[in-house]
């Protein structure tokens, strides 16, 4: 999908925080919040290292997120700072409410120009979904 | 004759009780929500019904693909330091930057409402991945 559509310049892809799973679901997207302060193309990193890892995040702890951001090559302290001091947390609880102001309250949900989808389905579908988007512009 | 119709009895009550719990329990179907197939083999169906750009306000969106417990999080746990309870299990995979597919000229940035990009700022179409990292 990066290579194809994001390289490419096809498509803009928008990743919205949903807080579904509680403390887990707050910690881990804090995370990302944070590493995407100092670089938001750090915060595809962790994006990516947190989906691969998904399994260790219900029992991950702050160390676990500090290892993570620091990986991503983000400034520690600048990041325990904002991972503990809140700044984080409020921008994620923020993005999460606006999310249920829109009538999202599963995940995963695919706003493609403006239509939903729920589901993660295969490349394949995804690239028709685009390729048809795409062709109505 | 009488303690002959007596036993004949019992067994066959014994023979009721035997089978009544042989049968297997009928296992109540857990799903209470109805799931939405959203991808078959050939289509993916949208769940929403105006093709328009999210609106600022409420948005119907009939959606039921996941069971889904909203625990609203803890503020104060944030701050806290490592978990140390002897019920927690240590996560098991080191952390180390995974390999990404290559981005080539690729912007990274946020929205106008703070949510994080990846891509042309200006590319005909948008797509928001509304996801939970669990």
């Amino acid at each position: 999908m990066i290579e194809n559509y994001v390289n490419s310049g096809k498509i803009k892809i928008v990743f919205w925080p949903v807080l579904n799973h509680g403390d887990p679901s707050v910690y881990s997207t804090v995370t990302a919040e944070c590493v995407g302060q100092q670089d938001p193309l750090a915060f595809w990193q962790v994006h990516h290292t947190l989906f691969e890892n998904q399994g260790s995040l219900w029992s991950a702890d702050r160390d676990y997120y500090v290892q993570t951001a620091v990986a991503a090559g983000v400034d520690q302290a600048t990041f325990e700072s904002c991972y503990d001091g809140g700044t984080g947390l409020e921008q994620v609880m923020a993005l999460d409410a606006m999310r249920r102001e829109r009538g999202v309250y599963s995940q995963p949900i695919f706003d493609i120009g403006g239509e939903l989808f729920a589901g993660a389905p295969s490349y394949d579908i995804f690239a028709a979904t685009f390729d048809a988007a795409l062709g109505q512009e | 004759m009488q303690k002959i119709a007596t036993a004949l009895l019992c067994f066959v009550f014994l023979l009721a009780a035997c089978s009544a719990q042989n049968e297997p329990e009928a296992i109540e179907p857990t799903l209470a929500v109805p799931v939405v197939v959203a991808a078959t083999a050939t289509a993916w169906v949208p769940t929403s019904v105006a093709p328009t750009e999210v609106p600022p306000t409420a948005m119907a969106a009939e959606t039921a693909v996941s069971n889904v417990d909203v625990v609203e999080p803890t503020v104060a746990a944030l701050a806290e330091t490592a978990v140390a309870s002897a019920d927690v299990v240590e996560p098991t995979v080191v952390v180390e930057p995974t390999p990404e597919t290559v981005m080539v000229n690729v912007v990274a940035g946020r929205t106008d409402e703070g949510a994080f990009f990846l891509g042309n700022p200006n590319a005909p179409l948008t797509v928001i991945d509304y996801s939970d990292f669990l």
